[in-house]
């Protein structure tokens, strides 16, 4: 059999009529590994237990035993996802050698609708970064064209799906980390409405935008996957089932297209949300104009707001409780030497600029700013969903351009963090998005188109999702 | 100009000299380019606002049976301490030895 481009529901057809074992599917996928991590880098583990759980559920299905929504799934893992007893580093040096003490919620939640896990995924140090090269592993290559990134943070999770080394990853998504390197790597990544999918056993970034959602070969994967980790969980206190939401989707929509400066993005994206708004007319839906007044200020907000929560999250790595040491003279100092080496170029500047914009003097003029416009931001779209000339969606580009080149942006941090236009607002806001590929550019590099639903409406971005990749796929 | 040593103390973090200059060129970008947010009018947001951007509420739950036994996680914790003495983190002086 053959799992190239396999679908988790083509992968459980193939069980359940015999033409296939978990065993050799993970076989299959370990083969790809083998054959293109080490030109890829996408995994920085391959786990040796994968084919011990492919076995044990073998042997259920042999004995006539149901399967489960996720039996034979196999799943890569980011680095920043605790699964019990691995070690989970975040790519960073100060983790190198840290072994997780529980599963994070989601992978108890996958592993109980049996999913197998086959490795963890390179990613940005502390998923700072859109293009892995901040990772203290090495870059993550784009599996579409070796010389380009794979973005970012989520890189290794989405060039796992891409090069065909297993049906789905988990990333996370604090700024546009799932569907930015799912748009360059033409896979389908969801980020999930703030507070849908617990966030116990992530490391945590900027706590109060990081959502985990999954990176799929298609939107149908994509939901299935949602389903099974999204819920309210004692263990995280964001975390929310709302029950009073509506789930009626009308036939005909009324999706809002982003109004955005043109100039500035590639002509192929543009084009990309034109022929975009040409395929949904054609199932239907109203096309509307919509604009987002502050989406030039979403990107400097977040520059604030998320490197103040770094500074926050990061300040427990002090070389004393876990994690890398260097042992010095005195306890100042070994926290100096242990955070100076472990924390690599990127994290020790979101660190000093976190510490900076909280300072006294500068937190009113900097934080507090920041987060009155977040909460402006988050009324922009209370008004385009809620308001008198309401939509059910909003079209927009994921990224202003395919993949770029390795090394193209290291040098500017600025036209780095320019990557998230498109992704950052969604997560200032809380709503969810998802990015859904859109062919590729005539250089092969796949391109993609975005969609924003309402506060905890991804049945709205599934239904949507799925239409669009029809007009794409036929 | 901002002062990257003391900031760097701040975080916690040593530098080095030829890093300290970078930083100092991509601090001034960085915050040049945030410091658009000056030119947002945001007079309609009051502070009592700010509580409610992400609805967060705390939430607290009784020490019982839910809770985890005692001990339970103490060894594979203190596996990944890097100095441990009779299972007590052990770390540097804190006060200087009089």
């Amino acid at each position: 059999m053959n799992t190239k481009n396999m679908t988790i529901k083509e992968i459980q057809e193939a069980l359940k009529n015999g033409g296939t074992s978990c065993r050799e599917i993970v076989s299959n996928y370990q083969k790809v590994i083998e054959e293109k991590n080490n030109g890829i880098n996408a995994y920085l583990e391959v786990f040796d237990d994968a084919f011990a759980t492919a076995e044990d559920q073998d042997k259920k299905i042999a004995s006539g035993e149901m399967l489960k929504p996720l039996t034979g799934a196999v799943f890569a893992i980011k680095d920043n996802i605790l699964i019990k007893g691995r070690v989970s580093s975040a790519s960073s040096k100060i983790l190198e050698n840290y072994h997780a003490a529980y599963d994070a919620t989601v992978i108890k939640k996958l592993r109980e609708a049996g999913a197998i896990f086959l490795g963890r995924t390179n990613m940005d140090e502390f998923a700072m970064g859109s293009s892995t090269e901040s990772s203290a592993f090495g870059v993550t290559k784009n599996p579409h064209d070796l010389r380009r990134v794979a973005g970012g943070s989520s890189g290794g999770s989405a060039a796992s799906v891409a090069m065909n080394s297993c049906v789905a990853s988990l990333g996370t998504d604090t700024g546009g980390s799932i569907r930015q390197p799912a748009a360059f790597c033409g896979v389908v990544g969801l980020k999930p409405t703030y507070g849908a999918v617990s966030r116990y056993g992530a490391i945590a970034m900027a706590s109060s935008l990081d959502q985990i959602g999954p990176i799929t070969k298609n939107v149908e994967d994509a939901e299935t996957i949602f389903n099974i980790i999204k819920g309210k969980d004692l263990e995280d206190g964001t975390s929310t089932s709302p029950e009073d939401i509506q789930k009626e989707i009308p036939a005909k929509l009324k999706i809002g297209v982003l109004k955005y400066d043109k100039e500035g993005v590639d002509g192929e994206v543009n084009k990309t949300i034109d022929s975009a708004v040409e395929s949904l007319k054609k199932l239907g839906h109203e096309i509307v104009e919509v604009e987002l007044p502050l989406l030039k200020y979403s990107l400097p907000c977040y520059y604030i707001i998320m490197p103040a929560e770094v500074s926050s999250n990061l300040a427990r790595y002090d070389g004393i409780r876990y994690g890398f040491s260097k042992d010095a003279g005195n306890l100042l100092d070994e926290y100096l030497e242990s955070r100076g080496e472990g924390f690599g170029r990127e994290t020790r500047r979101r660190v000093m600029l976190g510490t900076y914009v909280l300072s006294a003097g500068y937190y009113d003029a900097y934080y507090l700013k920041a987060q009155k416009v977040r909460a402006l931001v988050k009324k922009d779209f209370q008004t385009i969903f809620n308001g008198e000339n309401k939509v059910d969606a909003i079209l927009l580009p994921t990224t202003p351009s395919p993949a770029f080149k390795i090394g193209e942006k290291t040098s500017d941090p600025v036209s780095m963090y320019l990557e998230d236009i498109f992704t950052v607002s969604s997560n200032l806001a809380g709503i969810p998005a998802i990015s859904v590929p859109a062919g590729l550019s005539k250089d092969g590099l796949p391109l993609s188109v975005q969609f924003f639903a309402p506060w905890f409406r991804e049945d709205i971005l599934f239904a949507l999702g799925k239409q669009y990749e029809n007009t794409i796929n036929s | 100009m901002i002062d990257i040593d003391s900031l760097a103390q701040l975080a916690r973090i040593k530098i080095d000299s030829g890093e300290k200059a970078e930083l100092q060129n991509e601090f001034e970008a960085i915050l040049n380019y945030v410091s658009q947010l000056e030119k947002v009018d945001t007079s309609e947001i009051t502070n009592d606002d700010l509580g409610n951007i992400v609805d967060l509420k705390n939430i607290t739950r009784e020490d019982d049976e839910n809770s985890h036994e005692s001990d339970e996680f103490t060894e594979i914790l203190l596996k990944e301490v890097p100095s441990v003495e009779n299972r007590y983190i052990k770390v540097k002086d804190i006060l200087g030895r009089g």
